[in-house]
């Protein structure tokens, strides 16, 4: 028993926008955060750990730093602290460059997808 | 000079129509073997698409790349040694 | 030899797929299992590259399906052997139904909605302090900026909704996946409605001339293929 015929469809999706360029700018981006590959040879699987355990601090820097920002507008830390706070997050955020740098990963590299929650960073 | 013109426009809409094809065939979808799913508490939390990487299925940088060869351009090669 | 799986449906994808060429030019088949029926083409290698022909034909076979009764689509690239699909098709039948049950008779309807980058603010007065101090300042104005985007996407996604009551009957929506891109929605919505939904749609872009839309669809429903929320 075949139940009634669902109503038909025209076979190409219809794609409607004014703004292609733009519009597949952003969507070049969102498709550079797929899932990395885990490759097996020596040098590809170091790559694959350098891009999982950057992802892993990098995500951890940028909590620090949001912290860091609510205690300096939370008032209860003196001038000093914050100019040693912001010395050393400053630093850590440029050792995150050269590592980065080190194992060829840019920014949109350091990415994890996290299914329906969305993506780590 | 108009023709130039139209031949990008056409190319801007063309790769869009697949970049936008990609975003739904990629990452979604059923998946049959080889999904690690971790949940918490009946949650799903973590996928990782192993079919995706078994199947060694290229970023869209290879199909991007590809349309750049133009359509004389053979497939690139696949890196070696990926894990099966 | 492998099987490529395209889609799946249950007694009611008795679709001629035959007639339309599948990857590596392989012609479609049905093969049906507990109450379902697959749509695969024989395939010869473990696994596939993301090519455009790869991708256009997968596509090109799920939508000869959706043109007439709404499958459950696979993700590209979903290559197995015959038994594993058995065995797939076997034990997770229940969920598959009701996935299909999820589906049945609408389609997917996507909508992406970007900002344009509004000139940034005039440089803030730099604050005395040493560099580690500027740094945090630094960081702060960006967060701010960060807060700004979240309400503005929370914003639009809210009136996206209203726009579009009682015309999908579930929405995926995920806020602000990129950087410029303030939403990316997936709607569920039945055919019947299809003509209705555009034309909300069609309203509801001419209300907000500072965003700009990408409109798509139909597509088959792989944003509703899993079964949590």
């Amino acid at each position: 028993m075949k139940p009634s015929p669902e109503v038909p469809l025209p076979v190409e999706p219809e794609i409607n926008t004014l703004h292609a360029a733009e519009f597949a700018r952003e969507l070049r981006r969102v498709s550079e955060t797929l899932p990395p590959r885990i490759n097996i040879d020596a040098q590809s699987v170091e790559q694959g750990l350098a891009k999982l355990v950057l992802t892993l601090i990098e995500f951890i820097r940028r909590l620090l730093e949001k912290q860091a920002v609510r205690r300096m507008e939370g008032g209860d830390l003196a001038p000093e602290q914050i100019e040693e706070l912001g010395l050393a997050l400053m630093k850590l955020e440029e050792k995150m460059r050269e590592l980065k740098a080190q194992f060829g990963l840019a920014e949109e590299d350091l990415n994890l997808d996290l299914g329906p929650i969305g993506r780590l960073i | 000079m108009a023709d130039k013109e139209l031949e990008q426009l056409l190319d801007e809409e063309s790769e869009l129509s697949l970049l936008e094809t990609l975003d739904h065939v990629l990452n979604r979808g059923l998946v049959i073997a080889g999904e690690i799913t971790i949940s918490v508490a009946n949650i799903d939390l973590i996928f990782l698409g192993l079919n995706i990487l078994a199947s060694s299925v290229e970023t869209a940088h290879e199909v991007l790349r590809e349309r750049e060869k133009g359509p004389a351009g053979g497939q690139p090669d696949g890196p070696e040694g990926e894990l099966e | 030899m492998n099987l490529y799986a395209y889609c799946l449906g249950d007694e009611a994808t008795a679709v001629a797929v035959g007639d339309v060429a599948g990857v590596a030019g392989a012609r479609p088949r049905l093969v049906a299992r507990a109450g379902l029926t697959a749509v695969v083409s024989e395939y010869g290698e473990e696994r596939i590259a993301v090519t455009r022909e790869g991708v256009l034909a997968h596509e090109r076979v799920v939508r000869r399906v959706l043109a007439e009764t709404t499958p459950l689509p696979f993700r590209f690239g979903t290559i197995v052997s015959e038994a594993r699909l058995e065995s797939y098709l076997d034990t997770q039948q229940a969920k598959l139904k009701a996935q299909l049950a999820r589906v049945r008779g609408a389609v997917e309807m996507s909508v992406k909605i970007i900002w344009n980058r509004e000139a940034a603010g005039a440089g803030a007065e730099e604050p005395a302090g040493g560099s580690g101090t500027r740094f945090l300042m630094k960081k702060r104005r960006e967060l701010l900026g960060e807060g700004e985007a979240e309400g503005r996407a929370a914003e639009v996604d809210a009136w996206l909704g209203r726009a579009l009551e009682g015309l999908a009957r579930e929405s995926l929506v995920s806020l602000r996946p990129s950087e410029n891109l303030i939403l990316a929605a997936a709607h569920l919505v039945e055919r019947g409605l299809l003509a209705d939904y555009r034309r909300a749609l069609g309203r509801a872009r001419t209300e907000r001339p500072e965003l700009h839309f990408l409109t798509s669809g139909a597509w088959p429903p792989y944003s509703f293929t899993r079964v949590d929320p």
